[in-house]
């Protein structure tokens, strides 16, 4: 009993702690400035930009795909499993070179279709062999579907209130108006 | 005998002519007057043309430009367009007067966070990098519609389709935001934003989403430019003695009664009314300043009649072409109220914007001007610079440094003098040093720097503003060139 616990413990931590490692290499060697995206995963834009942060001396390789069967879906979790067998490459693997400061690699995909992305980002080392792997998952929405959902100020007042405002402000506004001249 | 009377008449009034003549021609040779200096007099007073005297006053609604445009063309692109607005600038200003004859408008402040959503859809920014007066934005065309009682001065200018009946205002120097609601449905504006192309203004990302932190600013990521290196001439003029009689006259009328001329050891010369009532120096380099004394009288007047005031003083009292001649493209710079008196004292300061681009690190050249109760108290003239034609036509395009290069290159010597300055405290934060410098970033400009060495050249940089200072780095090789405090 006690042995099944202990082996359930240790394989919990070993899982961590390949994360943690993860994490760790991620703050020293690269991070993701763009796209942002919230729990949901999604991103909102008609023109991605991707962009990473490099740090210095860190020769990288990124891998841009694309999901075709899932466009429709609402947030990342909803994905089914299967969707994300399916995927085509889009574009060239392109090869970030590392260089004695701190560089940016950035990616413009213009007019973005909507749907399931994914980044593929490897750590080379000098003799280009891959260090560390890791593959973000994004789902780009089209700004217009974002822009459908905001409401930034409280309804605008209605033509009666303006009007309304108008009167006051023409009986008020211009009797203060005579006696500051 | 009629005959030999009419000829002795004749030879007398032939004596008296030829009498009167050799008068005048004596006079002239002790004189050592020159005939083609006559001619040129009388040309000029025929004509009323001077070198120091403008014909017409330029119009005031073109000494008003915002520096730059900042454009969300909505579809996660960006961009910043500085250079020829002009014509951008008056179809926005007809929307804006628009607002003034309409009656149901509402003026209501609204948060920084409301401001940055709106300005997150498709959007387009006109900033004044000094704020603008709201009495001068009513030069323009706009009478006041009440935005006075809200606001005294607009740094940014903005529509967004966020709202799109609507206009948003900053005010940088209370640091408030404001919507102007209305019931206008155009869209003028947002054609405008659609006219820019990126191969007019170039690629820009806000920092957020391209270096990180959580900086909106817009910074540059692809742009190209054909802003040229150029010499000019800062020589000023030669002070003849034509030119300061002409100079002196404008001020003090032509007889010059009750005034005084002094000459300075270092050949400034000075003009004096009365006891020191109203001064005029002349420095030999062809600066001008003249200073009066301030008058009991109580005539307040308000932004829009000092400025009348400035621009058409400046055309008659030295005109706005530079000392060759040639019309120098000047725009207001900064325009501040004194009032701490019993009348406001209004400033205004005018400075050289070739193509519309801002030229750093040359105070030399400008015109202030201070003008109370109608009086001019205070005018000083320093726009000796020869600009040659700055047009870009033909101009080769090159694309612009990596800014965020520079940015990597130099942050640790960014930050240093950022320290140094007392601008920044110390990194003590989780931060690196890159991503600190970045954050406080205010934005990222064009402009000519002025290159003060044997041969003066104006020097096309990127400017990257921080709060009291601003870092120039040269456009096309990204080298380190200086830096500038800001007032």
């Amino acid at each position: 009993m006690t042995k099944k616990i202990i082996s359930i413990i240790l394989t919990v931590f070993l899982i961590l702690s390949s994360n943690a490692a993860v994490y760790a290499m991620e703050k020293n060697t690269y991070r993701i400035i763009n796209p942002q995206t919230a729990s949901d995963g999604i991103t909102y834009s008609d023109n991605l930009f991707i962009s990473v942060k490099v740090a210095e001396n860190t020769p990288m390789r990124f891998t841009l795909y694309f999901y075709p069967n899932c466009s429709q879906v609402a947030t990342l979790n909803d994905v089914p499993a299967a969707a994300f067998t399916v995927r085509e490459q889009k574009g060239l693997t392109e090869t970030f070179a590392g260089s004695d400061h701190i560089g940016f690699y950035t990616r413009q995909v213009k007019k973005t279709e909507p749907g399931l992305y994914s980044l593929k980002a490897e750590v080379m080392d000098e003799s280009n062999n891959i260090i560390t792997n890791e593959t973000i998952y994004f789902l780009v929405k089209s700004n217009a579907s974002k822009m459908a959902n905001s409401s930034i100020y409280e309804s605008t007042p209605s033509g009666k209130v303006l009007f309304f405002q108008s009167v006051f402000k023409s009986l008020f506004g211009s009797a203060s108006e005579g006696s500051s001249e | 005998m009629n005959k030999i009377e009419k000829k002795e008449r004749f030879k007398s009034i032939l004596l008296v002519v030829l009498f009167l003549s050799a008068v005048l021609l004596s006079y002239f040779y002790f004189l050592n007057i020159s005939f083609s200096g006559i001619r040129e007099k009388v040309n000029d007073s025929l004509s009323g043309t001077s070198a120091f005297i403008d014909t017409d006053t330029p119009e005031l609604s073109s000494f008003i430009r915002p520096d730059s445009i900042e454009i969300n063309f909505g579809d996660g692109t960006f961009s910043v367009y500085q250079g020829k607005i002009a014509d951008r600038w008056k179809e926005f200003t007809d929307y804006y007067n628009n607002f003034s004859v309409m009656k149901n408008i509402l003026i209501e402040e609204i948060s920084k966070e409301q401001w940055d959503e709106t300005m997150y859809m498709k959007s387009i920014k006109y900033i004044f990098e000094n704020p603008l007066p709201v009495s001068l934005l009513e030069v323009s065309g706009a009478s006041n519609f009440g935005q006075s009682d809200y606001f005294d001065s607009v740094s940014v200018i903005a529509y967004s389709e966020a709202s799109p009946s609507s206009l948003f205002v900053y005010d940088e120097k209370a640091d408030q935001y404001f919507r102007i609601i209305s019931d206008i449905t155009s869209d003028i504006i947002s054609k405008q934003i659609d006219s820019f192309s990126s191969n007019e203004s170039g690629q820009y990302y806000p920092i957020n989403m391209y270096l990180g932190t959580e900086n909106t600013a817009l910074v540059p990521y692809k742009t190209v430019f054909s802003l040229q290196k150029t010499d000019i001439n800062t020589g000023g003029t030669d002070v003849t003695e034509t030119y300061e009689k002409e100079i002196a006259s404008a001020f003090f009328g032509e007889s010059l009664d009750f005034v005084r001329k002094i000459t300075d050891d270092d050949n400034t010369i000075i003009y004096m009314y009365r006891y020191g009532q109203k001064m005029l120096r002349i420095y030999d380099n062809g600066q001008i300043e003249y200073q009066e004394a301030a008058s009991d009288y109580d005539n307040a007047c308000d932004f829009n009649e000092a400025f009348n005031l400035a621009v058409s003083f400046i055309s008659s009292h030295g005109s706005w072409s530079s000392a060759d001649g040639n019309k120098l493209e000047s725009k207001l710079y900064s325009a501040t109220a004194d009032e701490s008196g019993e009348i406001p004292i209004y400033s205004f300061i005018f400075k050289i914007y070739p193509d519309n681009y801002p030229v750093y690190c040359m105070d030399s050249d400008s015109l202030e001007i201070k003008i109370s109760g109608e009086q001019i108290l205070y005018y000083k003239r320093n726009f000796n610079t020869v600009v040659p034609d700055m047009s870009e036509e033909g101009a080769p395009v090159m694309p612009g440094a990596s800014v965020s290069e520079i940015l990597s290159y130099n942050c640790d010597n960014i930050a240093d003098t950022l320290y140094n300055a007392n601008l920044l405290e110390y990194n003590n934060s989780e931060m690196d040093t890159f991503d600190y410098v970045v954050s406080k970033i205010k934005s990222v400009k064009t402009g000519y720097y002025f290159e003060n060495k044997e041969n003066k050249t104006l020097r096309p940089v990127w400017s990257i503003s921080f709060s009291g200072i601003e870092l120039f780095y040269d456009l096309y090789s990204g080298e380190y060139l200086g830096s500038e405090k800001r007032r």
